[in-house]
């Protein structure tokens, strides 16, 4: 007499299943769409910028460190005016630098950044906004953690302003 | 005798490892197959059952030129801003992708040939959502990668090991071809086991594309997510060509679409372009990428990049001066896709993409049988006792 077939015997194979349960879950959500609230709204020289995370999620590992992403809306009409912009978390405002890492790409009514953020993340750190002006001037804006602003944008662009680069 | 018993040994191992390449995940694969058997047709149901997507064109006109469809919807819909347009098929409407103050992103399907705005779609369309879930299962995309695309491209091994080991305990299996046996009059058992040898044997040329294809997509996923190149990078322009202007001197003027597009096709002559993108940001270029008729490459395999500020064209690529990875990037597509010839090759990989789902019901439904037919107490058919290895005395030898 065989015996009767345990229930782990009798759906083992059944167990896969499980693994679109998270495709249910994001199916709703791609019809759903939500996102985080936007965090707080601030100047960065002449113009105004909103940041919105895409999701309440930490950073996610990417390379040698972590990024985040963001929706990003300027004033109406301002993006034109800017020459480029950059967005990455860290002690200190990054450059403009050569990578692309954290350079803010999209339409002229929204723009999308994936944001760097350090492997080792330090208790002063913040998420900088430094904004390039056609005339080559540099704005920086400065969020914590939360998306509260860490200091008005005129202070820190008085702090770290430089001559234009050309 | 020695040698038979061995024989008949090796066999039972196949036939273990056969069970454990598919088993376990049968659910998963067959759902995936499912989806991307319907994914085939996504365009066509599409076109069905959306007269707004249809680019009817009854006084057969010629197409317009892309950068003329992104003006129709500048020009047409209050501040849009054209990210991109894609051309598909003949039959259908050209999507142009822009955003506008008061919505974040939407297509606009303008008929080709008419240059008419038919309809504006601000939600998911049911060819990306069938992609999507297909593919990556709908799990997010962080930058790079997403664990839902590892998981459905793992699946090629699925497929690859399942084909190999099914060949090897099916003993002489080529008769199959153009001996197809179906018994209808054995019982449910011999009508599985018949069914899915058979269809296993039919659909083998598209096992073969589905998992080599599915193993290119997988070492894919692992090169976009450890940033190894697989064409040759396009470097962003150098900041310092991006101009700067003196104080009161206005905004730079970029080149138009309709010039870059000039360009784009003196550089691409006899090319129908597919695919035409704005810069995304002031260091980056326009893009243009179409299709020569190469049979077994993409509709982007020729593509050229232009310089928003001065013109100049800054990278040109043809199949001919691809790099081998770059090259199987765009081909592995169309082979997965079944585009390669039209609807007919769509007809087939449908076809085949039922088969293939199949065989993975099929295939648990006979292990089903045969592991509980005991307790249940029903007796084995003859034949099906015959034609595979008794899997409960391998279990009970504890290779389970």
């Amino acid at each position: 007499m065989t015996p009767i077939p345990s229930l782990w015997q009798r759906y083992k194979y059944w167990l896969s299943a499980l693994l679109l349960l998270p495709t249910v879950w994001f199916t709703w959500q791609a019809f759903n769409p939500s996102f985080p609230p936007s965090w707080e709204q601030q100047a960065v020289g002449p113009f105004t910028v909103t940041l919105t995370p895409l999701s309440n999620a930490r950073p996610y590992p990417y390379g040698d460190g972590y990024m985040k992403d963001f929706a990003v809306t300027f004033c109406d009409g301002c993006w034109s005016r800017i020459r480029s912009a950059h967005l990455a978390a860290g002690r200190a405002p990054a450059e403009l630098s050569a990578e692309l890492d954290g350079l803010l790409h999209g339409g002229r009514h929204i723009q999308h950044v994936h944001a760097p953020f350090p492997r080792q993340p330090a208790a002063g750190d913040r998420l900088w906004l430094t904004v390039e002006d056609w005339q080559g001037r540099r704005y920086y804006a400065a969020w914590l953690p939360d998306g509260r602003v860490a200091l008005p944008g005129e202070a820190l662009t008085a702090a770290f302003s430089q001559e234009p680069a050309h | 005798m020695e040698s038979r018993d061995n024989l008949m040994k090796n066999r039972r191992l196949w036939f273990l490892v056969h069970g454990w390449f598919s088993l376990p995940v049968w659910l998963l694969f067959c759902f995936i197959c499912l989806t991307g058997t319907i994914a085939v047709f996504s365009h066509e149901l599409t076109w069905l059952t959306n007269p707004a997507a249809r680019a009817v064109n009854p006084h057969n006109l010629p197409a317009r030129p892309l950068h003329e469809l992104i003006g129709v919807v500048e020009q047409t819909v209050e501040g849009a801003d054209v990210s991109f347009a894609l051309q598909f098929e003949p039959y259908m409407v050209t999507a142009v992708y822009f955003s506008s103050p008061s919505i974040p992103q939407a297509i606009a399907y303008v008929n080709p040939y008419t240059a008419e705005i038919q309809m504006v779609n601000q939600g998911l369309t049911f060819i990306d959502f069938m992609r999507s879930l297909h593919s990556w299962l709908l799990f997010p995309w962080q930058h790079s990668y997403s664990w839902g695309y590892y998981l459905v491209s793992a699946m090629s091994v699925v497929v690859l090991g399942g084909a190999i080991t099914g060949l090897v305990i099916y003993k002489r299996f080529w008769r199959a071809l153009w001996r197809p046996t179906i018994r209808f009059n054995r019982g449910a058992r011999t009508l599985l086991g018949d069914l899915h040898r058979t269809t296993g044997v039919w659909s083998l040329w598209f096992l073969l594309i589905m998992g080599l294809t599915g193993l290119w997509y997988l070492a894919q996923a692992l090169m976009w997510h450890h940033e190894i190149e697989i064409a040759p990078e396009i470097t962003p322009l150098a900041a310092e060509r991006v101009p700067l202007l003196p104080e009161g001197a206005g905004l730079p003027t970029p080149i138009t679409f309709s010039s870059a597009q000039a360009t784009a096709e003196g550089m691409l002559p006899g090319v129908r372009l597919h695919w035409a993108q704005a810069p995304e940001h002031n260091r980056d270029y326009y893009t243009f990428a179409g299709s020569g008729g190469e049979v077994f490459f993409d509709n982007y395999a020729h593509r050229v990049k232009v310089d928003p500020w001065t013109g100049a064209v800054a990278s040109v690529v043809t199949p001919a001066s691809m790099a081998p990875l770059q090259a199987v990037s765009h081909i592995a597509d169309p082979l997965h896709y079944g585009t390669l010839a039209g609807l007919w090759t769509k007809v087939l990989w449908f076809l085949s993409g039922v088969m293939l789902s199949g065989m993975s019901i099929t295939g648990f439904l006979i292990w089903s049988k045969r592991t509980f037919r005991e307790v249940r107490g029903v007796a084995a058919a003859p034949s099906a006792a015959a034609a595979v290895p008794n899997w409960k005395s391998a279990q009970e030898r504890g290779a389970t």
